[in-house]
């Protein structure tokens, strides 16, 4: 198996997409902003349209073993640790999560939506009301069409946490 | 090196796709293996990959490296398949099925075009929220991919 240093990373959203548009502004976000936007689209896209599957693949268990630690956290260290994954700072948490796979990135941020609305893990207040900016990328992005709502999702997750090897 | 030659047959019969169609069920079977270097070379030497919404995957070194990197995690279920033309001495396979992300599922088409030779010219993947939804190309590739097919 070889592993090239091919450039498709860089190059991997076309720079004229709505998608690389949005992320952009999306990137222009506080870490806080980020995390209410990343809730907000979660919510509005459980219509069906993405489905949970039983779990249980053996790829999961670092992200499972992430989100253990995640849920024993108390609730002011949760959020703690949500700002410091969407801001890349280092932590001994989010050097594991830099460690995860692309599709593993994306599986622990669906879990961990899944944990904020049982409330396993601190969630977004009912009564958070998004910044005039957050809000302006909400919409943004829930005019998108739905891959082009994954793909954005996607391009954010595998950004964020701590790599150690970048 | 020695292509194994392995059919799932689930997504035989799923999809109905007869021999002529072997190469896009070897795509799938060998996918949900995650033998990707044997994916990708089933690719023509210039065949691409585009996922959705990004850049083309030019080339079967390229697509490796790409579906290590992306798709690793990924197992799809097929639904239905739909060999649209076979006209211009090139086939365009239209299939439509679920792509299970470790933890969740959506919804996905895939529109192969197939050289004479049985490679795979170029397939484009695409997400839909519903599999009501007709296929549907991108419109500023849909041009593109014409000409592709009357040039194999």
């Amino acid at each position: 198996m070889t592993f090239t240093t091919s450039n498709f990373a860089v190059q991997s959203v076309s720079s004229f997409s709505p998608v690389a548009s949005v992320l952009a502004a999306f990137k222009r976000l506080s870490s806080n902003e980020k995390l209410g936007v990343l809730w907000f689209t979660y919510k509005a896209m459980g219509n069906g349209s993405v489905t949970p599957a039983a779990t249980g693949a053996a790829r999961m268990q670092f992200a499972e073993g992430l989100l253990a630690q995640v849920k024993a956290l108390d609730s002011g260290k949760q959020m703690l640790f949500m700002q410091d994954l969407v801001n890349c700072r280092k932590t001994p948490m989010t050097t594991a999560y830099g460690t995860l796979t692309n599709n593993t990135k994306l599986a622990f941020w669906y879990q961990l939506a899944v944990l904020m609305s049982n409330g396993d893990v601190i969630g977004v207040p009912s009564s958070y009301a998004l910044s005039s900016s957050a809000q302006d990328v909400y919409n943004r992005i829930v005019a998108l069409e739905f891959g082009q709502q994954i793909t954005l999702l996607r391009q954010t997750v595998v950004n964020m946490g701590y790599d150690s090897f970048a | 090196m020695s292509t194994i030659h392995l059919i799932d047959q689930q997504l035989v019969d799923a999809t109905g796709l007869g021999d002529e169609s072997e190469v896009v069920v070897r795509y799938f079977t060998l996918f949900n293996l995650g033998k990707y270097e044997q994916v990708a070379r089933l690719f023509s030497p210039d065949g691409k990959l585009y996922p959705p919404f990004e850049s083309p995957i030019v080339g079967p070194e390229s697509i490796e490296s790409y579906l290590i990197k992306e798709a690793d995690g990924m197992t799809v279920s097929l639904l239905s398949a739909e060999i649209q033309s076979d006209a211009e001495s090139c086939l365009q396979i239209d299939v439509r099925g679920k792509v299970t992300a470790l933890v969740f599922k959506v919804n996905v088409t895939w529109r192969f075009i197939l050289t004479s030779d049985n490679k795979i010219e170029s397939v484009r993947v695409d997400l839909v929220a519903t599999l009501e939804e007709l296929l549907k190309l991108r419109p500023e590739e849909d041009v593109q991919a014409t000409v592709e097919c009357s040039h194999a």
